[in-house]
């Protein structure tokens, strides 16, 4: 009966560790891994062998004797591959293939192919199976070792021996089994032969972990063994302890629940002690939660891009054990000496995106999915990061460009501020008022206003953008004023198409141009001069784009001062400084000026026009 | 009962002469002899009816309120008042020189200050050559400050002022006090003033030093001939050859003479 149920659950256990094996190693292979067929077609085997095996008991105990051997001939047959597909994963990661590695490596599928043949041909000859062909195969897969040993004497001393233990498994399970109908079965054999061997034969198998899901699989297999292992202990223990062999007896009743709900119990105890068994001693890695909280705390320190990619990939690559890593701007970055094991992406939110690229592992080790997990969660964090450092540059940088601009127009309120509120304009505009106050007082009420409202206009002009309507009120305040100063000396003409009175500039660009024209153009002449203020736009390029010409016909200046005053001049420099800042490259500033002749002005940038709605209308209106 | 002032007034703008006009009328022991538009005018006018007191704008067209002290001839110069809106500079220089200056808008006691003042001046007789000087001294520092840079420079030609563009002006020789301009026409015009302020006002054209004393119009050299002793001497296009300083020689050979 205990037997009974030890060979139930030792072949379920097997059929489950090499369908997870199996399944596995297909996932694998789809999700872009190296697709190693060999570790499916171990899985495949495995599976078959246990499988086969399990139904061969069940029907044996059906007493379908026919059947069960037919199986059972299948089951040993698949068996019997299984060192061979040991030698040939062993074999074919030898650096160098040579004559023998692969004169070794068919001699092995010889071996089974003739081990599989003597299992049929027996059953043909109605022999239940061939024990001699199980010996042989155990002798010859036995023998094999000492030629492999030799092709793999330059490999490390841990790795021979795993691969060795596991090929003496398989040889010892196809041992028991040729034994197995000749006597009693003997419980040590049993076990060792077959159910204890499973894990031992997975933790060498994948000793040299051949795909990327191998350490998934051997934590989640060696958890299942240990926890069958312990119950199905446990259970067996019971009749001992009960006295009783009656399942049905309440005692053993409750034994049984018992250990089931300590089985229940025990789960993430013994899966968290496992997996943590699996990473520090066979796979001998390194905290990989310790290794993200450094490298989470390297990446916050870090205060460039490329610091935080440094950082990152030094530690990720060395908690992996590249030989080398380094960082790319590429997605194919290449490495030095060693070839790429892996390219990991650092998925930034903006370009450019850069990689972190894994130089080949030390001692011939794969990345295994684990490793991966943690390479991916360092590249989020350097992702994470440098998109924070990008959008602090980010903040950074508009706050400077927004601080420049409104500096910008603040100088130039200040500054028109001073030209209008210059205490020369005022002065001279009070010195004008007091004078039309004898000569013609409602001159005088008049001038006095139109300084006001130049004054609240300039006062009030927040925002770096005006609409030429409003830039052009202000404008004709200001003239008045000079022009009440100035008398027929200052002529004014204005020609602006109603149609671009909504368009936008930015504040108070056109006043420091009329101020040049009546300081330096109007006041020096004795005639005086007249003043052009135009705005047309053109539509010959592929964006309309808005000029505005400030002209005089007064002194002018020759090119060498026409350049000094551009360098020199505030307010020219004023100008010319917020047509960059607010329309960079599309927008410019002409100059042309002759002794004696005049000058024109001409500031171009794209005619952009305010929606009706934002232009409120002034109190009064 | 003293005799009236006899006083000139200097403006562009005419809404502030009528202004001070219209104060001055007030005054019983004044008496408006004339009024100007521009610094020419002024000068005109004050060497034809020799008044005793002068207002004059310190911002004229062409020639400004500080021109007309410069040009008029140094005995037909009157007690002087500068009238301006704001210009803090001039206002320390003229205080400096005890020179009298009034603020627009004009206020009406403080324009009586200045009636007052030149009265007692007149009774007292006082050196008239102290006050010129003391003008001249004013304008000095106030040009030398770097004002409004110069497009033309007035000159006297016999009773006339001439504006001679900066520009056509090929080199500026100084002679004690005096500098002489040598025009592209070859025409030659002497004027008061110190090189190194017209120099600086001199924004319009380039010109560079050939000697201590010496200045001239960059575009105007048509010549440079090394002479013995590592100098060179100039020949500008009007025909003049000057000859070039030991240091001087260096700066043009920087300046001028490399590719």
């Amino acid at each position: 009966m205990a037997i009974g149920v030890l060979h139930l659950v030792g072949f379920s256990t097997g059929v489950a560790l090499y369908a997870m094996l199996l399944w596995l190693a297909l996932a694998d292979r789809r999700a872009g891994g190296r697709g190693e067929s060999l570790a499916a077609v171990t899985g495949l085997l495995g599976m078959l062998w246990n499988l086969g095996s399990l139904a061969a008991y069940v029907l044996e105990q059906m007493q379908n004797t026919r059947a069960a051997e037919l199986l059972a001939v299948a089951s040993y047959s698949a068996l019997g591959f299984l060192p061979a597909a040991v030698v040939h994963s062993v074999l074919r990661s030898e650096a160098k293939r040579s004559r023998a590695t692969r004169v070794l490596i068919l001699t092995a599928y010889a071996m089974s192919i003739a081990g599989a043949m003597l299992q049929f041909s027996a059953t043909v000859f109605g022999v239940a199976t061939s024990h001699t062909a199980l010996r042989i195969l155990t002798m010859a897969f036995v023998a094999l070792v000492v030629p492999i040993i030799a092709v793999t004497r330059r490999r490390f001393r841990l790795e021979r021996t795993g691969w060795i233990a596991s090929l003496a498994i398989f040889a010892i399970s196809g041992f028991h089994l040729s034994e197995r109908h000749i006597g009693e079965y003997s419980w040590g054999l049993e076990l060792l032969g077959h159910h204890a061997s499973l894990p031992l034969a997975f933790a060498i198998l994948f000793f040299d972990y051949r795909f990327a899901l191998a350490d998934l699989f051997l934590k989640r297999a060696l958890t299942l063994v240990v926890m069958v292992t312990s119950v199905s202990l446990l259970f067996a223990a019971i009749p001992a302890i009960t006295g009783q062999t009656d399942l049905r007896d309440a005692a053993t009743l409750s034994m049984l629940v018992l250990v089931a709900t300590l089985g229940m119990l025990a789960y993430p105890v013994v899966r968290s002690t496992v997996f943590s068994f699996i990473d520090r001693v066979i796979l001998r890695r390194a905290d990989y939660a310790t290794v993200l909280r450094e490298i989470s705390r390297v990446a916050a320190e870090a205060e460039t891009p490329e610091r935080v990619l440094e950082g990152v990939v030094e530690h990720a690559g060395a908690a992996v054990a590249a030989i080398e890593a380094r960082w790319s701007e590429d997605e194919h970055g290449a490495i030095g000496r060693t070839g790429v094991e892996r390219h990991v992406a650092v998925n930034t939110a903006e370009p450019p995106r850069y990689t972190l690229v894994i130089g080949s592992l030390a001692n011939g080790r794969r990345l295994l999915s684990d490793d991966l997990e943690m390479l991916d969660a360092a590249a989020l964090i350097a992702a994470r990061r440098i998109d924070a450092l990008r959008l602090m540059q980010e903040r950074i940088a508009q706050g400077a460009r927004e601080q420049e601009l409104s500096k910008l127009s603040m100088e130039a309120e200040l500054r028109a501020l001073r030209a209008q509120i210059q205490p020369h304009f005022l002065f001279n505009a009070l010195n004008t008022i007091g004078s039309l106050i004898r000569s013609s007082p409602d001159k005088a009420f008049d001038t006095l206003l139109r300084l006001t409202a130049l004054l609240r206009g300039v006062l009030r002009s927040s925002g770096p953008i005006a609409t030429l309507e409003d830039e052009m009120k202000l404008i004709e305040s200001y003239l008045e004023v000079e022009r009440a100063r100035f008398e027929e000396r200052l002529r004014v003409e204005v020609a602006i198409p109603r149609t671009l009175l909504p368009a936008t500039i930015p504040t108070l660009l056109l006043q420091p141009l009329v101020e040049n024209a009546i300081k330096h153009g109007i006041s020096p002449q004795r005639r005086g001069g007249t003043i052009a203020i135009e705005a047309s736009a053109d539509h010959t390029g592929d964006r309309p784009r808005l000029v505005l010409r400030v002209r005089d016909d007064g002194a002018g200046a020759t090119d060498l001062a026409v350049r000094r005053g551009r360098r020199e001049g505030v307010g020219l420099q004023n100008v010319e400084e917020r047509l960059r800042v607010h329309y960079g490259d599309d927008a410019a500033l002409s100059i042309e000026s002759a002794p004696g002749l005049g000058t024109v002005v001409t500031a171009t940038m794209p005619l952009q026009l305010a929606p009706h709605a934002a232009r409120p209308l002034a109190a009064g209106e | 009962m003293t005799e009236k002032l006899r006083v000139v007034i200097a403006d562009d703008e005419r809404p502030a002469r009528s202004l001070l006009r219209a104060m001055l009328g007030n005054f019983a022991d004044v008496n408006i002899i004339g009024e100007a538009e521009n610094g020419s005018e002024a000068i005109e006018l004050i060497e034809r009816t020799r008044p005793d007191l002068a207002l004059l704008d310190l911002q004229m067209p062409e020639v400004d309120g500080l021109g007309v002290v410069r040009l008029l001839r140094k005995d037909s110069i009157p007690l002087v008042a500068f009238v301006t809106a704001y210009d803090q500079y001039a206002v320390s220089a003229f205080e400096l020189n005890a020179v009298d200056y009034l603020l627009k808008p004009v206020d009406p006691a403080r324009l009586r200050e200045t009636i007052n003042r030149a009265q007692e001046r007149l009774e007292r007789a006082e050196d008239h050559a102290t006050s010129v000087e003391a003008v001249r001294a004013a304008a000095d520092a106030i040009e030398s400050h770097g004002t409004a840079p110069l497009t033309r420079i007035p000159v006297r030609k016999r009773n006339q002022i001439v504006l001679v563009p900066v520009e056509q002006i090929a080199s500026i020789i100084a002679d004690g006090e005096l500098l002489h301009l040598h025009t592209t026409k070859n025409e030659k015009h002497t004027i008061s003033y110190r090189l190194r302020d017209l120099e600086l006002r001199l924004t319009a054209a380039e010109f560079i030093r050939l000697s201590r004393g010496t200045l001239v119009n960059v575009g105007m050299i048509d010549r440079v001939t090394p002479v013995t002793g590592g100098t060179y001497v100039v020949t500008l296009t009007n025909g003049q050859e000057l000859p070039v300083s030991r240091i001087q020689s260096r700066v043009l050979k920087d300046r001028l003479l490399r590719l």
